[in-house]
């Protein structure tokens, strides 16, 4: 037999797992990061192949979506274009489609692990039955809150840990697994042993065994991603790979009893015939992957069409020399729909957009923790510490470390066996007013975790110790703010720095809703500091040697944008000096303005049914406070966008909440320094959101964590859908679906940046993987020129082709005769 | 009030409830619906007020609608009746409430609500029951509307395997129930509770007929039945297949229909000899069955689920020991407690985001957790005296006390030998105190309004003394362990015991075995 190195094999094969974080900072991942060295539908076919996962959506929502004149043929013509392929008769085409739409749509992928083809002989659903119990051995090796008793020793290594258990688990064999344990118990107690014995028992090829390990991650893709997240962060910080082999091992030990313990010779013979190819079902499948795949292109083309259409009849207002205050919004899409309502109510705010972490990746500690919270985007480690601060610390300190010591001894006495009862007789009536009280939204079920224990002092501002931050530290994040954010040189008297965090009560998914760049927290920390240090005499003199003057009266002040309520409140006001005060009222007066505007927006999205702006209001804060809410917002759902220009290019422009912002002035740039970290991190960070709704909304069945009303939280890292079964990754169902359509509507990515194509080729040459998703079609590079039209489209290995105006709006007439 | 207006004034919500299933006129448009129920939950919670108002000036009566043989529509208004009647409305609102917009979107709400409503109307029925065959037939109803509500998604393989697990379970307990009643009737001739309670007074508990023993042991299995009692319980883990609120109601409410079948016929239990025997006995092995698997559970619903199987053994022994104020007041708690736990466990999360703030750990200091025994046992002690409960007379409640008793000293343990500051020691001990006086008093107020609704606390028997001795010991022994866990945990057994617990003993699997549960015929078969 060949000799192979099973540590690259495995290697590659967890590498094609993209990570995913817990549920308490739950950030948009994209779920194919694995795949960005392969092209989209290659990437497509294989996951089809081997997880029956989708990657399109059924052929039928195309079909209507042609149906409604929005792709066109001329679309479809495109689509075949792109992938080498000639479209004959678009009559012809569309027929075979109808056809597809009807056949049943399931992959052959039954019978690429041996414990599916077990399943297919027996006649018993084996897959199902190990991905639950694997997913439930994990949920109590990972478990961080819920069990009160942990049944697993965390303190072993993971494979040896499950082992361990294994031997004394009898769920299998009372299942009819006869003879599991004992199977267990013989096999090496190091990983990489197991993983090496069972492959040389098996006798696959060597070509054959990335593909067989990557099947088996992600039979439970849920665990795997989670753990792949685990290794990830690790890395982050420098550490080795940790978890993710250990876990293939397990899947792998239970596996090999299907080959050889369960004395079916069936099995066997099957496994190497692997006659289970090419069945006419399967054929089908295929072409029904291979259309989908065309339709998603066309359909891709035909949204872009209506980008490129917008961007041409919108004349771009003029903009404000000189301006009262300006405003830094992160780039997140919902932000666009509150600096578009503000700029139309107040001219003399110029607004920024600008990662959500404004350039300071901190670890915040909140008061009283013993560990910080990791507030930057998840590609970078953090930098430097800030600590929860209180005017009397180590009273307030005490005050929450009493609150907690209190909580978690009751919670012993509450859930504990036995005592339970003692807990329940008296106490369990003091839950009818919660019930009461919660139903009414009067009160949350569970305080809120930045206030726990701390209400009285809250009444007081909170500050921040950045005592750990050395004046050269501080010094180079704002450096690296102030340019990045393109301002530096024409600060206004008033600089409002706004994060940005939801609110949503009972809603395990809510950190989903907060701010992704700064690692899936609310950003008004991030924020904070980002104030803080501006405002820093110390700082302002240092900044001079890197040639950036801030003008004496020039205040940064922190704010936080609730993208549920639309309210933005301005933090810590009673520090304001008196000589800003008139001004900041001023800007107040328009924010108020500004979120009743955008609450009216909202309502319209939210189908509220009234006009009535009282009732809206009451409406839309009615939803954060309220725990049956299971669509507090609507998050980034529609995000299709990407713009990296100045603001004048979009300002007035409707992008309707689906668009990401990034000022950039390339004329400032230039270097393309600036360019090249947008390029590398805000639009890597923009495309993982937009495919991680893009794989929530046409596969929420692998990619997405299903039906909110059936969540059940597992370990209090994730959840499951129901009673069993594997860890759900991705976003609900209730967060892409109204419950009629699809609310995300799924699209790649469009970046469009007004840069010149030579610059923005030099940088996709000295950065392999961005110019990988390019080349790939994880996204679409559009170039805006100077007029503030979308000129060009990038196709592969830095080549663009030209867009035609004309046949834009030829195309347009076209329809509109159809 | 004429007593017809007032029985259909309590059968008013029940029949609107039962109208929303009529999927006619405007019974077809959700928003009616939705009024339809609005109000009657309106008028359950008016007629609760007006049957505790009645209650209080005229006594326990009973309103008979239609009757037949002396079995017909009767209901009951008494101390019981309307406590339950009172909750049961209160969970209506809060589940109803919730699922408005829990379920917003669903295109198939209306079903949900119309589901909803039938069960509540069945379980508003049953609390009030006057006459054995009204009982028997809401008793039935509950458990159908359970089971449509279960198979809210019949896509979901999950769900129609607890669909099934359940069906086997409840005509079972149906049939059980059935003979039960077969024989009261049989005995009495009549099937008005009030007639039958009478009559069960007079019976002298040295001369007990024998149909009335069995019909007694026959009401504890179906009680068991209904109320996921060890090994029975299976069905109950996968109700997480349906929606959060059909969680909330089954808990809150529907499981109830066991102790409170219990306490109903608390009179037939108490000149019964053996069927206490039984129930002290599935109670207190479901009871630490559930309550020590839930500790061991990472998922929270399925945690949650584990510690109702606890709860409802803890009340149907508490039953059985006959203290049934306590096990009312205890069935009631539980109620709130589990709605409220279902409803809000997605609020688990906002605990994990402060789970690092001032970690709690036990220091395993031997004085201290002696300190922490003294302590808790001085406080109880000194409480119990003050309320002046009385060991020679009052043994039972003496017996229910010990385990409050156990909740304080695991409180008290685990407060006390720890890294805890004098304050939260200090503020533990007074919340400690709280809960026992808390615990007599509402056990009090209960006791006083139930009055002559329930039998008297009698002088236990040897046999009844001797099983409540060792399950208290047996509680008492596990408490300890809990709170000496440090040095147990690490050996062998602790660990092969941990597994099996947390598998449930793998009575739920061996159950999903004998329905082939893993067979893939069923796989995308849809009801």
């Amino acid at each position: 037999m060949k000799k192979f190195n099973t540590k690259t094999l495995v290697e590659a094969s967890c590498s094609r797992i993209a990570p995913a974080w817990p549920l308490k900072n739950f950030v948009a991942v994209n779920p194919y990061s694995g795949f960005t060295d392969t092209d989209f539908s290659q990437t497509a076919k294989q996951l089809a192949e081997r997880g029956d996962i989708r990657m399109a959506m059924p052929i039928q929502f195309y079909l209507d979506q042609i149906k409604n004149e929005v792709i066109s043929e001329n679309d479809i013509e495109k689509a075949f274009e792109k992938q080498g392929l000639f479209l004959e008769s678009f009559d012809e085409f569309l027929h075979r489609a109808e056809y597809l739409a009807g056949t049943v749509n399931s992959s052959n992928s039954k019978g690429f692990t041996l414990t599916d083809i077990a399943t297919q002989i027996t006649g018993k659903n084996w897959t199902e039955f190990i991905v639950e119990r694997l997913s439930s051995w994990s949920s109590s090796y990972f478990d961080s809150y819920v069990a009160i008793w942990n049944t697993s020793d965390v303190t072993q290594d993971l494979f040896k840990s499950w082992k361990s258990d294994a031997e004394i688990d009898m769920s299998a064999e009372l299942m009819g697994l006869k003879g599991f344990r004992a199977l267990i118990s013989k096999l090496p107690n190091d990983p990489y042993e197991t993983i090496e014995f069972i492959l040389a028992k098996i006798k696959l090829d060597e070509e054959e065994i990335e593909a067989y390990l990557h099947a088996n991650l992600l039979k439970v893709i849920g665990w795997s991603s989670y753990i792949s997240g685990l290794d990830y962060n690790a890395k982050l910080y420098s550490d080795e790979n940790k978890y993710m082999h250990e876990f293939l091992a397990i899947i792998l030990a239970c596996e090999f009893y299907f080959f050889d313990a369960i004395g079916n010779e069936k099995i066997k013979e099957l496994w190497f015939k692997k006659s289970y190819e090419a069945t006419l079902e399967g054929r089908t499948f295929f072409e029904s992957t291979e259309t989908e795949l065309i339709l998603q292109d066309a359909y891709d083309c035909a949204r872009q069409r209506e980008l490129i259409e917008a961007f041409d009849n919108h004349t771009p207002s003029e903009i404000v020399e000189k301006v009262d205050a300006q405003m830094v919004f992160c780039i997140d899409v919902r932000s666009e729909v509150y600096r578009r309502n503000l700029e139309s109510i107040d001219h003399n705010i110029e607004t920024i957009g600008f990662a959500g972490f404004f350039g300071f990746p901190i670890d915040y500690v909140p008061l009283g923790h013993s560990q910080g919270k990791n507030q930057c985007p998840v590609l970078i480690p953090t930098a430097v510490t800030v600590k929860e601060s209180f005017s009397n610390d180590s009273l307030a300190n005490r005050k929450r470390k009493t609150s907690h010591q209190i909580e978690k001894t009751w919670k012993k006495f509450k859930s504990g066996a036995v005592s339970s009862f003692g807990y329940v007789s008296p106490l369990g009536l003091s839950f009818l007013p919660k019930l009461i009280f919660n139903s009414t939204g009067l009160t949350r079920p569970v305080k809120d975790p930045n206030q726990d224990g701390l209400k009285k002092w809250l009444k007081e501002e909170r500050t921040l110790d950045m005592s750990s931050i050395s004046l050269e530290e501080k010094v180079a994040m704002a450096t690296g703010a102030l340019t990045g954010m393109g301002i530096k040189d024409n600060l206004a008297p008033l600089v409002l720095i706004a994060g940005h965090g939801s609110t949503s009560v009972n809603n395990p998914h809510a950190s989903g809703l907060d701010c992704g760049a700064c690692g899936g927290h609310s950003g008004e920390i991030n924020a904070m500091t980002a104030a803080q240090i501006m405002n820093e005499p110390e700082v302002r003199d240092a900044l001079v040697n890197e040639n950036i003057h801030i003008p004496k009266n020039t205040l940064f002040v922190a704010c936080l944008h609730d993208t549920t309520t639309d309210e933005v409140k301005i933090i810590n006001e009673a520090f304001i000096p008196q000589s800003h005060k008139v001004a900041l009222q001023n800007v107040k007066e328009s924010l108020k303005k500004a979120s009743e505007k955008n609450r009216l927006e909202r309502s319209r999205r939210l189908n509220l049914d009234t006009e009535n702006l009282e009732k809206i209001n009451k409406k839309v804060l009615g939803r954060a406070n309220d725990w049956s809410q299971i669509r507090p917002e609507w998050g980034l759902a529609g995000c299709n966008t990407f713009v990296v220009a100045p603001r004048s290019r979009t300002k007035g422009l409707d992008l309707q909440g689906k668009s990401f912002l990034q000022s950039y002035d390339a004329k400032t740039d230039i270097e393309n320094k600036v360019l090249e970290s947008i390029m590398t991190a805000p639009m890597v960070v923009t495309s993982w959101i937009n495919l991680q709704y893009y794989a929530s909304a046409v596969d929420n069945l692998h990619f997405g964590s299903g039906n909110k009303t059936l969540h059940n939280v597992a370990g209090g890292i994730g959840v499951l859908e129901g009673s069993s079964g594997d860890l759900r990754i991705g976003l609900p169902l209730q967060s892409v679906h109204n419950g009629e359509k699809l609310e995300h509507s799924p699209q790649r990515l469009n970046v469009i940046i007004e840069a010149s194509i030579d610059s923005i080729n030099s940088i996709l040459e000295k950065n392999e993987s961005i110019k990988q998703l390019c080349d790939n079609s994880w996204i679409t590079l559009l170039k805006l020129d100077s007029n503030g039209k979308i000129s060009h489209k990038y196709t592969k290995n830095c080549a663009w082709e030209q867009i035609e105006q004309n046949t834009v709006n030829i195309q347009k007439r076209e329809l509109q005769t159809l | 009030m004429s007593a017809t207006i007032l029985g259909i004034l309590f059968l008013a919500p029940a029949l609107l409830f039962l109208s929303t299933s009529l999927n006619i006129g405007p019974f077809k448009k959700f928003s009616f619906v939705l009024k339809t129920i609005q109000l009657a939950v309106l008028i359950s919670v008016i007629s609760a007020g007006i049957g505790i108002y009645q209650l209080f000036k005229f006594g326990a009566n009973e309103i008979s609608l239609f009757k037949f043989q002396e079995l017909g529509l009767v209901i009951r208004i008494d101390a019981l009746s309307m406590i339950m009647f009172l909750m049961i409305s209160i969970i209506a609102f809060v589940v109803l409430r919730f699922s408005k917009n829990y379920l917003d979107g669903d295109s198939r709400i209306k079903t949900f609500f119309s589901r909803l409503a039938f069960t509540l109307a069945f379980v508003q029925i049953l609390v009030i029951s006057g006459n054995l065959a009204t009982l028997f037939i809401a008793w039935v109803g509950t458990s159908v509307g359970l089971h449509q509500l279960l198979l809210f998604y019949p896509e979901r393989k999950k769900a129609r395997l607890a669909a099934k697990k359940k069906f086997i379970i409840a005509r079972l307990g149906d049939l059980i129930l059935l003979a039960a009643f077969i024989l009261l009737y049989q005995e009495f001739n009549n099937g008005n509770l009030s007639y039958i309670f009478d009559q069960l007074k007079l019976i002298n508990s040295d001369n007990v007929p024998v149909s009335l023993e069995i019909a007694a042991i026959l009401l504890v299995f179906s009680a068991c039945l209904k109320s996921v009692q060890v090994p029975f319980h299976g069905w109950l883990l996968d109700v997480m297949e349906a929606p959060t609120p059909v969680s909330a109601l089954l808990h809150a409410g529907l499981l109830n229909a066991g102790p409170f079948l219990i306490i109903r016929f608390a009179f037939l239990l108490d000149v019964a000899s053996t069927a206490s025997i039984i129930l002290i006995s599935v109670g207190a092995v479901s009871a630490l069955f559930g309550a020590l698997v839930s500790t061991t559970q990472p998922t929270i619903k399925t945690a949650l689920a584990y510690s109702s199987i606890g709860h409802m053994g803890f009340t149907l022994m508490v039953s059985g020991f006959g203290v049934y104020s306590a096990s009312l007041l205890h069935l009631v708690a539980h109620s709130f407690y589990k709605a409220h736990a279902f409803l809000s466990s997605g609020s688990v999360i906002d605990k994990v985001q402060t789970k690092y703030a001032a970690q709690h750990t036990r220091l395993g200091n031997g004085w201290k957790i002696v300190l922490g025994v003294v302590v808790a046992t001085g406080l109880y002690l000194a409480i119990a005296f003050l309320w002046g409960v009385n060991s020679s007379t009052e043994f039972q409640l003496l017996a229910i006390g010990s385990i409050i008793f156990f909740g304080i000293l695991s409180l008290q343990v685990n407060s006390i030998d720890s890294n805890n500051s004098m304050r939260s020691i200090v503020t533990l001990f007074i919340g400690a105190g709280l809960v026992i006086n808390l615990f007599f008093f509402l056990e009090h107020i209960v006791q006083m309004s139930l009055g002559n609704q329930i039998p008297e606390i009698s002088a236990p028997n040897s046999s009844l003394m001797g099983i409540s001795i060792a399950v208290l010991l047996v509680f008492f022994l596990t408490v300890t362990i809990q709170f000496t866990a440090g040095q147990f945990r690490k050996g062998r057994m602790s660990k092969q015991l941990g597994v099996h617990l947390k598998n449930g003993l793998y009575l739920n699997l061996i159950f999903d075995k004998m329905m082939n549960s893993l067979s893939t015929e069923t796989d995308n078969k849809s009801l």
